[in-house]
């Protein structure tokens, strides 16, 4: 008995199946309950959804969604790897810095969001310094992991050769701890997701999370599954860009680093 | 009484058109002998003790254990496996040589005394409490050695190169317990291991192997030296150039090497 | 997280004459957080001169008497109460579906093919997106804010569970096979104390997502609980409430984490092998 997972070429139909059967009973049931509930069916819901896409609505709120992840997500993970690097290898920084990073790091990056609309507006910034917050503390936590990872025999070794801290830094700790880092990134992005969503739904007139609640308010059912799964699949592309990055890396530091 | 095991015209691959990994083997091990399996790494001596055991079935052949086809893993063929992660960290020494005994479903009172008496065979007394992460790895091959031969049942002993990860002085003294242990209890046991002078310090037969893909057995060596074994005395060393002499015949072919290079 | 600094050490010792040594980093870890504690103060109260605008940037003392008058009029304690009250129901009733589902789906393959791609598909939505749906389908009572914390923690749990599944060494299947194991003790007494460690790990990843969408959810649709406390303040423009809101909700958050780590130490150590739970 052996519990690795195997896959089989007819993987697919077990899983289909159930799905089939769970998209012809909403199908049918909604067509039936139309007059009454008019909850539409899977394929009302496609032809909003290729409708969406045509007139452009649905890509203007990815649009605006994706630039508030992108940009919050960038410079977060910017500051949260140069901050991890120091904290990382200086002690007495750590040390001064700690139980701040104790204390944000169970602070959900939304229970800001009523600071960040006082001080920031009701604009872009609020929405992206929230991104910033929720990406910053996870890179920032984990690329301190990686620095702490690293064999001191590696160190060492460096030293002997007469590295200096500056070349310490970029041969050893840099190469190290880009793997956690890009971890720390992989949850960030995931969070960042979750923050946006909720943030768009309660101070935002766009994107996404507006597309849904405000769907809400007007009971277009078709456009809040679209909007969610609109969500799902962005997030999961987004996933899959962080793994193929790790990847790509991961050639370059081919002794395990 | 018949075997203890046979192998006829065993072969076994992972799948249809992958390479054999073991390729006609025939082998018969009588009742309480120390058989020895020496090869190379990478020959497929494991794939030979996992399909003893049951783990694998054979591709083309048979296994008879006792007389009877083996159908999977059961009581009569206890393994020691190589490493230790095959003993459950959540339970202590003296828990882990209990486990057998608790899944047979046997009472108490058999179990404590059962379990009081192995450990004191492998010389555990004092660490019955102790964690496995708790214990030195020679300690935890002791475990594993108590935990086989705990279960009544046991004929034969199959043991994966089990002091491969335990340091030289430890192996050593665990090859000699072991000796002993096996000629008070006189259970068949098939030893794998890939260090010729373990092989010719602990079995009573030593089967060579070539090497891999494919892999048969070259020859059968029959060590006929007194126990306690001694490895200075100059029968030891014939024994073991002579062993060498077929190994490097084997692996030179392989990796383009001469006798020069001789391990420890 | 591996880093044991990262690890806060609360615990300090009884007060006796002399510490003993091995307490004195504890001692200095002590007082850093004392340290910390007055440089936050003392930063924030230079901040909120330095931008001159008290109502953006409120002082320290007008926060604390907000702070004060809050614990008095007991609504302090109320918003505490309901989030963790919230937060208890959904992440147990999560945490039991997700090891359960986890499981079965770990132990039989036909389960898992089954399910594989669904798991795949809906962990990447997050929770609160479904709270439109979930407001239509449930209403706006608690049913609906506490499935929400359940969806959440199945998804970390059921996931690390299947991963703790995977990582069972073969050797102690197999050495339980040799013993005569049948299916049902193999998985009672193998697979599943081999996956603990995992299904804590999950736990504990849930907890914290737990907050976080009890905290959303309370923003959107509820009229008490720390999230209601921090975006009701902000309809009124009261930075102070909003900043006491945002600090307990961190101080509750660590709370949990700390207890569910001293409990994972105390009564589960013996699922990690000597590792240490590194909670």
């Amino acid at each position: 008995m052996e519990l690795a997972s195997r896959r089989g070429r007819n993987d697919w139909i077990v899983a289909a199946v159930p799905a089939a059967a769970i998209l012809l009973t909403w199908e049918v049931a909604a067509a039936a309950t139309r007059a009454r509930y008019g909850v539409p069916g899977p394929s009302h819901v496609l032809i909003t959804w290729g409708r969406m896409i045509a007139d452009g609505s649905l890509l203007a709120d990815i649009n605006v969604s994706l630039r508030r992840i992108l940009v919050g997500f960038a410079i977060g993970s910017a500051l949260g790897y140069t901050a991890g690097l120091l904290l990382g290898n200086f002690r007495a920084l750590r040390r001064f810095c700690d139980p701040y990073i104790h204390f944000s790091r169970y602070v959900p990056p939304i229970s800001l969001i009523s600071l960040a609309v006082i001080l920031f507006g009701i604009g872009e910034n609020s929405k992206v310094f929230l991104i910033v917050y929720t990406a910053t503390f996870m890179v920032l936590l984990n690329t301190i992991a990686g620095v702490h990872a690293i064999p001191t025999n590696r160190m060492r070794a460096a030293r002997s050769f007469g590295a200096g801290t500056f070349q310490l830094f970029t041969h050893v700790i840099v190469p190290s701890s880009v793997s956690h880092a890009i971890t720390g990134m992989r949850i960030a992005m995931g969070n960042a997701f979750a923050t946006i969503v909720v943030a768009e739904m309660l101070a935002a007139r766009s994107g996404v999370g507006f597309l849904i609640y405000n769907s809400y308010q007007y009971l277009d059912i078709d456009k809040i599954l679209i909007g969610i799964f609109t969500l799902g699949l962005l997030g999961y592309l987004a996933d899959l860009a962080m793994r193929r990055l790790d990847r790509s890396l991961a050639r370059f530091r081919p002794l395990g680093f | 009484m018949g075997e203890a095991i046979e192998l006829h015209g065993l072969s076994f691959r992972y799948a249809e058109g992958s390479p054999w990994v073991v390729r006609d083997l025939d082998l018969a091990i009588r009742p309480g002998e120390f058989f020895v399996l020496l090869g190379p790494s990478g020959c497929g001596k494991t794939s030979v003790l996992n399909l003893i055991a049951g783990f694998e079935r054979p591709t083309r052949g048979e296994v008879r254990v006792s007389g009877q086809p083996v159908a999977g893993p059961g009581a009569d063929r206890a393994v020691i496996f190589q490493g230790d992660d095959s003993l459950y960290p959540w339970l202590t020494a003296a828990q882990n040589v209990e486990f057998p005994l608790k899944i047979r479903g046997m009472s108490r009172r058999e179990r404590q005394g059962l379990v009081a008496e192995h450990l004191r065979l492998v010389g555990l007394v004092g660490h019955e409490g102790k964690y496995p992460h708790q214990l030195s790895g020679g300690m935890r091959q002791r475990v594993q050695i108590a935990r086989a031969l705990v279960v009544p049942e046991t004929r034969i002993l199959l043991m994966d190169e089990p002091f491969v990860s335990v340091d030289a002085q430890t192996r050593a003294v665990l090859q000699g317990e072991l000796s002993d242990i096996w000629m008070r209890s006189r259970k068949a046991v098939l030893f794998i291991t890939h260090d010729i002078s373990e092989a010719v310090a602990l079995g009573d037969r030593v089967g060579v192997m070539t090497s891999g893909p494919g892999a048969s057995i070259r020859e059968i060596v029959g060590v006929s030296l007194d126990r306690p074994r001694r490895r200075s005395t100059p029968r030891f060393g014939e024994l073991y150039e002579h062993i060498w002499g077929l190994i490097s015949g084997t692996v030179a072919a392989d990796a383009g090497m001469g006798r020069g290079s001789t391990h420890a | 997280m591996r880093d044991d600094l990262l690890r806060p050490r609360w615990r300090v010792p009884r007060q006796t004459a002399i510490l003993p040594r091995t307490w004195m980093p504890i001692a200095v870890a002590a007082q850093t957080y004392v340290v910390a504690v007055i440089v936050f103060l003392v930063a924030w109260e230079v901040s909120s001169r330095a931008y001159g605008i008290p109502l953006l940037v409120p002082p320290v003392e007008v926060t604390f008497r907000k702070l004060v008058q809050l614990v008095k009029q007991g609504l302090l304690l109320r918003d505490i109460l309901w989030t963790t009250g919230r937060v208890a129901v959904g992440f147990f009733i999560g945490s039991v579906a997700g090891a359960t589902a986890g499981l079965a789906m770990g132990y039989w393959p036909i389960i898992r093919r089954m399910l594989e791609p669904y798991v795949n598909f809906f962990r990447f939505i997050p929770a609160l997106a479904w709270i439109s749906i979930v407001l239509l389908l449930l209403g706006t009572g608690e049913v609906a804010r506490i499935s929400i914390i359940v969806y959440t923690s199945v998804s970390a749990v059921l996931i690390n569970t299947l991963a703790g599944i995977v990582s069972i060494p073969p050797a102690q299947l197999r050495a339980a096979q040799t013993f005569g194991a049948n299916q049902s003790q193999i998985f009672s007494r193998v697979i599943f104390p081999g996956t603990v460690r995992y299904i804590l790990t999950g736990m504990r990843l849930a907890l914290g997502s737990a907050f976080m969408a009890v905290i959303s959810a309370e923003m959107l649709v509820a009229d008490q609980g720390l999230g209601f406390l921090v975006i009701n303040a902000r309809l009124w423009m009261a930075m102070d409430e909003a900043l006491v809101g945002v600090i307990f909700i961190g101080l509750l958050g660590l709370l949990a984490d700390r207890l569910f780590g001293y409990l994972v130490n105390r009564y589960a150590w013996r699922f990690y092998g000597g590792t240490g739970s590194e909670m």
